[in-house]
């Protein structure tokens, strides 16, 4: 059984570093043209907002829940711009939802 | 030892910090999540190790619990971590110079925390040495990664339900002020727009590939835009 399980993780461990492995390699060793480089890009920065909304969404109990993470989300964008620093931004929007759930909504 | 190597793998380490706490609260959700499905801790622990994926992980500790789901854990992680491959296709232009060795080596700590730090601050302008960066990112956090998933698995329980909504939010955040303060390109803006709005509908259209769906369907919209508008501009 244990024998089994470890085989099994091993397996999830080796499907994933080919994942990661062989992209870099293959695109290391044949660089890719200009335009796929800047699909790419856009393919990333379209990851990046997703999983943003997944995070603020994921876990989201009731409307409201999702509400004060919105609020959050936007005091974040705010504090971030305008102090041009990402830590004061994230900052203000854990403080955010801190308070926000602590006090109930 | 290289002084640019030096002062890029600093500059990354201090990039994660937050990535840290966000690991921490991923794996220590993890360990919880293990501990209740009666899963060994050596076991959790070698899947962390060897998957270093969250996602994948989540599933598969309630699964390997109850055997005989070799295929579907198999299945279930490979689809999940296919989104490390745009990502290291992603990555790719900026390692020009890295040797292979130490590029397979690094490939094991692409994640999507790992990817989006390093990748929002080659847009600005490259490091010293990227991949001297992108290792000060990741290994920190591969470490904040490992000894969540102990301290989850140990001690996990009795933390106050208010606390752990604000660390669930750190990463989330980290990222959106990332893309606040790092994001100049106009288009680059829209994309991101774009695909906020646009998860949502994918996801609820492919429950699942929210994620990667919508990320070839704007990606491939806005370069369809970009070379179209570049066609039709006077000076090409």
């Amino acid at each position: 059984m244990v024998g089994e399980h470890v085989a099994i993780i091993l397996g999830m461990g080796l499907g994933t570093y080919v994942l990661r492995v062989f992209p870099l390699l293959l695109a290391h060793r044949f660089p890719l043209p200009p335009r796929i480089i800047r699909w790419f890009q856009f393919l990333s920065y379209s990851i990046i907002s997703s999983f943003i909304w997944f995070g603020f969404v994921k876990g989201a109990s009731s409307l409201g829940t999702v509400g004060f993470r919105g609020i959050a989300l936007g005091l974040t964008v705010l504090a971030a711009a305008r102090t041009k620093n990402a830590l004061v931004g994230m900052g203000v929007g854990v403080a955010v939802v801190l308070v926000l759930s602590q006090v109930g909504l | 030892m290289n002084p640019d190597r030096v002062a890029s793998f600093v500059e990354g380490a201090r990039a994660a910090i937050p990535v840290c706490f966000g690991f921490f609260a991923i794996t220590f959700t993890l360990g919880i999540t293990a501990h209740a499905a009666g899963l060994p801790p050596g076991e959790l622990l070698l899947m962390s190790v060897v998957v270093f994926a969250g996602p994948a992980q989540f599933p598969a500790v309630e699964l390997l619990p109850l055997g005989g789901q070799a295929l579907q854990i198999l299945v279930s992680t490979i689809i999940i971590n296919l989104r490390f491959s745009v990502m290291s296709f992603a990555l790719a232009p900026y390692f020009k110079r890295v040797r292979t060795g130490e590029l397979a080596l690094g490939a094991q700590l692409v994640t999507i925390s790992t990817f989006s730090v390093s990748f929002l601050r080659f847009q600005r302008e490259s490091t010293p040495d990227n991949f001297s960066y992108f290792l000060g990112v990741a290994i920190p956090s591969y470490a904040c990664y490992l000894v969540g998933t102990v301290v989850g698995y140990y001690f996990g329980a009795g933390i106050p339900a208010g606390f752990e909504e604000g660390i669930a939010l750190i990463f989330p955040g980290y990222l959106t002020a990332l893309l606040a303060t790092e994001l100049r390109d106009r288009r680059a803006i829209l994309v991101v727009g774009l695909a906020f709005l646009g998860t949502p509908v994918i996801e609820s259209l492919v429950p699942g590939w929210g994620l990667i769906l919508n990320a070839v369907v704007v990606a491939t919209a806005a370069i369809g835009v970009e070379a179209w508008s570049e066609s039709t501009s006077p000076s090409s």
